[in-house]
């Protein structure tokens, strides 16, 4: 699949990427979005795409969930202009010579979070968060069902999820 | 449709979509627009979880990957290629593989059978797409360094220009100044092919740098390299089911087409150094024998494997 590829299948699916932006409650901004998302394709070309739809979805996903993060950074901002400092991608960034210690920290506090899930709940997290493995895989790998796994992960993510809330929040 | 839901059941299938829109191969999108469009606080939910999810990156970076104890080959299914997107959130999903442990406890193995393909993702987001009957070499405290011991794979590399990548291939050593190549490793010759960005072929001697679109090719125990040049978009098609060729012989043909399709591919001797020039779409690796008049020869079953011959 060519990048013209990508480009065709963007046309053929406009109408859906815009429901799909729409179910987002992206609203107004629905037709702004799609036009970004345009710009993206056709300025990086991202290589041969096998399921180029499926990739168009994830990417508009992708520029919701950007939308939402900086909506979000704004509204901190304004409660509290004087709060630390973000990066480009707007997370919170500790001043440079506490980032080595605090990230030691809470590199065990996940840790011990993901230790006290027990081993297969700790392993699917694993393979699915950070390997990148998928859950039919990782449900071979374990020989436990499909609907085992999902269970897993949905506990780990919860739990690993509240983790860093709390962390944010410290 | 549910008017009212419960706070903690949105949570729960909320959570439910951020775990599955992590499978690289994941193509519900329908369903999850119909539970977004469902109701705004399930979009709010979602998108709340969803960045939440993303800022355990930060943390999650400096964990290793899954100990190897259980990742053994449970069975033998093979997995159609997903679609590999440039977006650092689209992870890649994996094949079935067979981990073995090495000597060093910090280097560890990941092979594929021939016909399985396998991504991996290291830590600081280099991907590496093992082709099927490939084996590497990687290492849990450095993430910044790959072996291919044998077979083919794609590396798209995160560039640090302090920390460059390093592929070691036999005696040879690629190192990356830039961002996608494909390597291939054989019983007769390493080949080494720059999509994007651009690697220096043994740092420590020839310091040969290769750009994009850049063929290099070294023959087993030799010291001669030949350079030549490719189509940078070709490189690395066979994640596709697609092969590119411009006058290689038939025996190299059988031999991507043997790692790509799980069977052993062989060419009679007549043809083996016959060379052959287009492109191959594998759509079905279990019906090889429709590429005969490609060849303007015969593929014909033989055994568990296929033989090319003339017609």
């Amino acid at each position: 699949m060519s990048d013209t590829g990508l480009q065709a299948v963007f046309f053929a699916n406009r109408d859906r990427l815009l429901r799909f932006l729409a179910a987002h409650g992206a609203g107004d901004a629905a037709e702004d979005i799609l036009q970004e998302l345009w710009i993206k394709i056709s300025t990086s070309a991202p290589g041969p795409v096998a399921q180029p739809l499926s990739y168009l979805y994830r990417a508009a996903n992708n520029l919701m969930l950007d939308r939402y993060r900086s909506a979000r950074q704004a509204t901190k901002r304004d409660a509290d202009w004087s709060e630390a400092e973000t990066d480009g991608a707007g997370r919170a960034q500790d001043p440079v010579g506490e980032r080595p210690l605090i990230a030691r920290e809470h590199l065990r506090i996940v840790q011990q979070e993901l230790d006290g899930l027990g081993e297969r709940v700790a392993f699917a997290f694993r393979r699915h968060r950070i390997d990148g493995a998928p859950q039919k895989l990782i449900a071979r790998e374990l020989g436990v069902s499909l609907s085992t796994v999902e269970a897993d992960l949905r506990k780990a993510y919860r739990a690993l999820i509240a983790v860093r809330r709390r962390l944010d929040e410290a | 449709m549910v008017i009212k839901q419960d706070q903690h059941e949105i949570e729960d299938q909320a959570l439910a979509w951020v775990v599955n829109l992590r499978d690289a191969d994941f193509a519900d999108w329908e369903a999850f627009e119909a539970w977004l469009g469902a109701s705004p606080a399930h979009a709010e939910v979602y998108h709340r979880l969803a960045l939440k999810d993303q800022d355990l990156d930060d943390v999650l970076s400096a964990l290793v990957p899954a100990p190897a104890l259980q990742a053994e080959r449970r069975a033998n299914h093979r997995w159609k290629w997903p679609a590999i997107g440039a977006a650092a959130a689209i992870l890649l999903v994996g094949v079935v593989s067979v981990r073995l442990s090495v000597a060093a406890p910090e280097h560890y193995q990941i092979a594929t059978r021939a016909g399985e393909r396998r991504a991996l993702t290291l830590a600081g987001g280099t991907n590496i797409l093992l082709n099927g009957g490939s084996t590497v070499t990687l290492d849990r405290k450095n993430p910044r360094f790959a072996e291919l011991k044998q077979g083919e794979a794609l590396f798209t590399v995160t560039h640090d220009a302090k920390n460059p990548f390093a592929v070691q291939v036999g005696r040879d050593q690629l190192l990356d100044v830039g961002t996608r190549f494909d390597v291939v490793r054989t019983k007769s010759e390493m080949r080494v092919a720059v999509a994007e960005g651009a690697v220096i072929y043994n740092p420590a001697s020839q310091k040969l740098m290769l750009g994009q679109g850049d063929l290099l090719r070294v023959a087993a125990g030799g010291t001669v390299a030949i350079r030549s040049r490719v189509a940078p978009d070709q490189i690395g098609a066979w994640r596709e089911g697609r092969f590119v060729y411009s006058g290689e012989t038939l025996a190299r043909v059988a031999e991507d087409l043997s790692r790509y399709a799980g069977a052993r591919v062989d060419v009679s001797p007549d043809l083996a150094g016959q060379p052959f020039r287009g492109v191959i779409s594998i759509a079905d690796p279990s019906r090889l024998e429709d590429l005969g008049p490609l060849f303007r020869a015969r593929v014909q079953r033989r055994g568990d494997g296929w033989l090319i011959l003339r017609r």
